[in-house]
């Protein structure tokens, strides 16, 4: 059947063939008979419809709760500051609402987007206070918290002129402008702008929200027109009460320089009576020299507390002697350190305070551009690649710019992008090794190899192009000299890591796991942050079926890098095979709504729709099938078709799943598998027996049930042992185990 | 104050009028909601109802019914009958987490099926959802459905408890201005009267009624209904009932343009099915509409 629910209204309807029923959350097991048109009267006032297909009741009924008892939260959290209720309903809702207390915090962020009066805050603080209600009271006190950066923000909101939100104000009328401004402010309050602005005034960060609340609204897609958005963001981030960047920073540096230095106890006989010097300018940088390298001695040495904590010292010096400009490249240097260490956070946050404290230093804008890149955020890179260009760096943000494009899936502009700075300066070596990666992401594998090799030619110890010939090895299938090369690079740079991660691949490729194991775990004994050696053993964990340990491998990466994409696939597949579905979808549907995707993401995507098909949401599963065939990677578009195969099969188009398997280019085992269910049936006996002998001598046990089943349904029709569910399900567990 | 009545020329799918201000006189898509060459505002479902030949053929079916009564005691409770119509109530039935939304700020809007559709996600593709495709309002109100807001035809504020536990008693004074009302749910009026949806501009006249003039409306659908057993008691239920169904519901639709908050309530009668609505729920109503001096009762 299909659904359509509500949380909001609290009520489902259920479609079955010609019938419509409707059902409301308090009471389940009622249905009533409805005509379809009524869905117009019933969802009257609702905003939060979501559409189920190929559901049973029993999902429609817990996705029915679910969103009706968050809605409800949501409610009630809004209820507690309202005066006109009875003190005794808010304290009856803050018993409530503490007992749905793990739903608050994801909802919380909504609430920072208007300003709450205090008297209505201080009311709920003391209904938390006389019940008890602790979590409820965390809640209130955030609030209270930040109320005043919550009032700031709403009021330079209200002082933007309505004349900024249209094009031609001289020619409007007063109602359209305000009806524009409304729109603007709807689309400012569903981005969460509002809350994200409170937050920025509080921490001081107003340039970095500025850029992120502008791609927001480039990428916005929904019924308003934002006219003006650059400038209104601007003059709203400009307005009264709020302080920019160079405002805030100034500000702090005068509270510090004026802050009376705090004596060691200890040191106070030695002092007392003593002057302190004044440091002359060689003092300082000795200094500055000693602190930087206590804490890049920290970082390296995976001791963070400490970093933190020289790192306030030298902070409180450098800005204290009004070097603002050193201290910006100081953290960008420390930022590379982080990077080399895989501590991608810790770059990002150190290259963020860096243009916080001189916006106007181009290199630091490129080294943040380099920090979001490693994070993931690419949209936000790109931004601010071209942001470190229009402030005068050149190759770095050139290179830098091309290299989002490429994580972006870009390749052709990426392509472009290397060849303009090969163009300019012909020296560049990142930009001929970036060009050769392009073309390996291409799968124009020939070219890369010879890209590299050019490269190696002319800058024979670049280790860099003699790693990327080697990858271009692996791509061609060639492992023995893939091998080869990676240790021939290990032999003159023993320390390199991507040298010694790629050797590790090579052997999980040539399905020698042990070995691979040991590889990636020499790699982290060295690098215990490398990202790229840890989700390695973890899949080289899953290829040897040791489910517990690849569970935990990839939980312990999510903690430190949240946003990797290949520990979220692996992770989620491995949840998928242990039956634990919807954790798995959880982790996947951010992607859904991506614009542009990694060719990771692309695979999550992948993943995603075939647990959405495992769990019979075949028209989600196919929206995405769909979207995946625009995948700019051929061989990926391949997974997508023979995905979109298996689900039209799911909907009984077999005419079309014969079609796409048709289009299909791939042989692996996945792909291998839905041709021969597709030709099996469709009564393509022929074809299906080709395939037939072919994959029932797979080592995969799995598959040899599959294999099997088509067999005695289609061919030679000794009868289903299970059913088309079954088996679909099975197709789906064969990709997650193999993936 | 621009003085302007509306005269409609049917172009097949099109509906202009004509803007009948002296000055102005230009003619415009009855969708546009005021006139965009001389600004006057007016609400395009009130004119669809008070153009000449709806409210011709309106009189002319309430003559008829009039006309088939036979005995002068049946006359009286017909009269009877449309006196008490002239009273009647605009109500809105939802279930209680929704009227909730709207007793929560005055600045909250009830907004349109419609609206709601278009700002947040869109029905998705596929044949599997075209059952509810099937929605009859684009035909009936072209270009505005999405201001439409539904109500129905009340004598006792008691609403379709189908659709909700709470019957919502709109304020007559500020809805009458923007407010028509038709015979039946539109759906099941295309429905008995086998109207496909692309004649619906076509619709047959004198089905609908200006506010002011539900009553004669009442009257033309209903006296037929009214016999000698037929006491005053019975009208609320003759002029609506709920079905076991929606199907089976019989009513009289209200079509009211543009929003509402919870400013333009005048009463909310809540009554209690099952396990619905929930005490606290409840509570919170209560002490809202006190805010607002909405009276609430509770059946």
């Amino acid at each position: 059947m299909e659904a359509v629910i509500s949380g909001k209204a609290g009520l489902a309807m259920l479609i079955e063939g010609e019938q419509t029923r409707i059902l409301y959350v308090q009471d389940p097991e009622e249905e009533m008979v409805v005509r379809p048109e009524d869905f117009r009267y019933y969802f009257q006032g609702v905003g939060d419809l979501l559409f189920l297909e190929d559901v049973t009741r029993q999902v429609a009924v817990d996705s029915l709760q679910s969103a009706y008892k968050r809605e409800e939260t949501r409610r009630y959290m809004g209820y507690l500051f309202d005066p006109d209720l009875q003190t005794s309903t808010r304290t009856d809702l803050a018993q409530h609402l503490e007992t749905q207390w793990e739903i608050i915090p994801g909802l919380e962020p909504e609430f920072y987007s208007r300003p709450i009066p205090r008297e209505n805050l201080a009311a709920a603080q003391a209904i938390c206070t006389e019940t008890g209600a602790d979590h409820v009271m965390a809640f209130v006190n955030n609030l209270v918290a930040l109320q005043p950066s919550i009032e700031k923000v709403w009021w330079a909101w209200e002082q933007i002129s309505p004349d900024l939100f249209v094009k031609k104000p001289d020619e409007e009328s007063p109602e359209l402008k305000s009806q524009k401004k409304s729109e603007f402010e709807v689309f400012a309050f569903q981005a969460g702008l509002f809350g994200d602005m409170a937050l920025a005034v509080e921490n001081g960060k107003l340039a970095l929200f500025q850029m992120t609340a502008l791609t927001k609204a480039n990428h916005y897609v929904g019924p308003f027109e934002l006219w003006g958005r650059k400038t209104i963001i601007g003059e709203w981030v400009h307005g009264p009460g709020l302080s920019t960047t160079g405002k805030v920073a100034e500000q702090e540096r005068e509270e510090r320089r004026d802050e009376p230095k705090k004596r060691d106890p200890k040191n106070r006989k030695k002092r007392r009576g003593k002057k302190q010097p004044n440091l002359s300018n060689r003092e300082k940088a000795e200094n500055v020299t000693k602190q930087k390298d206590a804490i890049t001695h920290a970082i390296e040495s995976g001791n963070l507390d400490r970093a933190e904590k020289y790192l306030a010292d030298l902070r409180r010096d450098q800005l204290g002697w009004g070097d603002d400009e050193f201290f910006a490249k100081t953290l960008c240097h420390l930022a590379m350190i982080a990077k080399e260490e895989g501590l991608f956070q810790l770059q990002k946050k150190l290259t963020e305070e860096s243009i916080e404290v001189n916006p106007r230093d181009a290199w630091a804008w490129a080294q943040y551009g380099d920090a979001l890149l490693r994070n993931g955020h690419l949209t936000e890179a790109l931004e601010t690649y071209e942001r470190s260009m229009g402030l005068g760096e050149d190759v770095v943000a050139m290179c830098g710019r091309a290299e989002v494009l490429k994580a972006q899936n870009k390749l052709d502009q990426a392509l472009a992008a290397y060849e303009e700075v090969m163009a300019s300066h012909p020296n560049a070596v990142v930009a001929k090794t970036g060009r050769a990666e392009v073309l390996k992401a291409q799968n124009k594998l020939d070219q890369a190899l010879a890209a590299y090799e050019d490269v190696m030619a002319s800058h024979p110890n670049d280790v860099v192009a003699k790693t990327g010939r080697a990858e271009v090895l692996k791509a061609q299938n060639k492992l023995d000299q893939a091998l080869e090369a990676y240790e021939e690079v290990m032999a003159s740079h023993p320390n390199d890591v991507v040298a010694r991660n790629g050797r590790a691949e090579v052997l999980k490729a040539q399905n020698k796991l042990d070995q691979a194991l040991a590889a990636y775990e020499e790699v982290m004994a060295s690098h215990p942050n490398d990202v790229v050696a840890r989700t390695g053993r973890a899949e080289v964990l899953k290829a040897q079926n040791k489910l517990d340990q690849t569970l935990e491998a990839y939980e312990e990466i999510r903690k430190t890098f949240p946003f990797n994409q290949i520990a979220s696939n692996g992770l989620a597949c491995v949840l998928a095979v242990r039956g634990q579905t919807s954790q798995a979808i959880a982790l996947l549907q951010n992607l859904e709504t991506k614009k542009w995707r990694t060719s990771h993401e692309w695979s999550g995507l992948h993943i995603l729709g075939m647990l959405y098909l495992k769990t019979n949401q075949v028209h989600m599963a196919m929206d995405i099938f769909q979207q995946g065939l625009d995948c700019p990677r051929p061989i990926e578009v391949d997974y997508f078709r023979s995905a979109l195969a298996l689900a039209q099969l799911k909907r009984g188009e077999i005419a079309a799943a014969i079609q796409t398997v048709d289009t299909l280019a791939s042989n692996d085992l996945f792909s291998d598998s839905i041709r021969l269910q597709v030709f099996a049936t469709a009564g393509e006996t022929e074809k299906a027996y080709g395939l037939h002998h072919q994959l029932i001598q797979s080592p995969v046990l799995l598959m040899q049930e599959i294999v099997r089943e088509i067999d005695h349904r289609y061919l030679s029709k000794t009868g289903a042992g299970y059913s088309e569910a079954w088996l679909i399900d099975k197709q789906c567990t064969l990709l997650f185990a193999t993936a | 104050m621009f003085w302007a009545v509306a005269s409609m020329y049917n172009h097949g799918m099109e509906q202009l009028i004509v803007c009948e201000n002296t000055i102005c006189q230009n003619k415009f898509h009855i969708s546009a909601g005021r006139c965009p060459h001389c600004g006057h505002a007016y609400f395009p479902n009130v004119k669809a109802a008070k153009q000449e030949g709806e409210t011709l053929s309106l009189n002319q079916r309430h003559q008829a019914a009039i006309n088939d009564i036979k005995s002068p005691g049946m006359l009286t409770k017909v009269s009877t009958f449309e006196s008490r119509c002239k009273k009647t109530l605009a109500v809105i039935a939802r279930p209680m987490p929704l009227t909730l939304d709207l007793a929560w700020a005055d600045t909250h809007m009830y907004s349109t099926f419609y609206q709601n559709v278009e700002a947040e996600r869109q029905m998705p593709q596929g044949s599997k959802w075209d059952v509810l495709r099937r929605l009859a309002d684009g035909a009936m109100f072209t270009y505005y459905e999405k201001y439409i807001r539904f109500a129905a035809l009340s004598l006792d504020g008691m609403g379709l408890h189908n659709y909700g536990e709470c019957s919502i008693i709109l304020k007559e004074e500020f809805t009458e201005e923007r407010t028509s009302v038709f015979e039946e749910n539109t759906v099941m009026f295309m429905k008995h009267h086998d109207i496909k949806i692309w004649d619906a501009p076509d619709l047959p006249p004198g089905y609908r009624a200006p506010w002011e003039q539900r009553h004669i409306l009442c009257t033309a659908k209903l006296a037929c209904r009214i016999n000698e057993k037929t006491q005053e008691s019975h009208f609320p239920q003759l002029l609506l009932s709920p079905g076991e169904t929606t199907e089976t519901d019989e009513f009289v639709e209200v079509h009211i343009f543009g929003p509402i908050t919870i400013r333009a309530v005048a009463k909310v009668i809540v009554k209690r099915y099952k396990r619905r609505p929930l005490k606290r729920d409840l509570k919170i109503l209560e002490d809202k509409l006190k805010a607002y001096n909405i009276p609430l009762e509770v059946r």
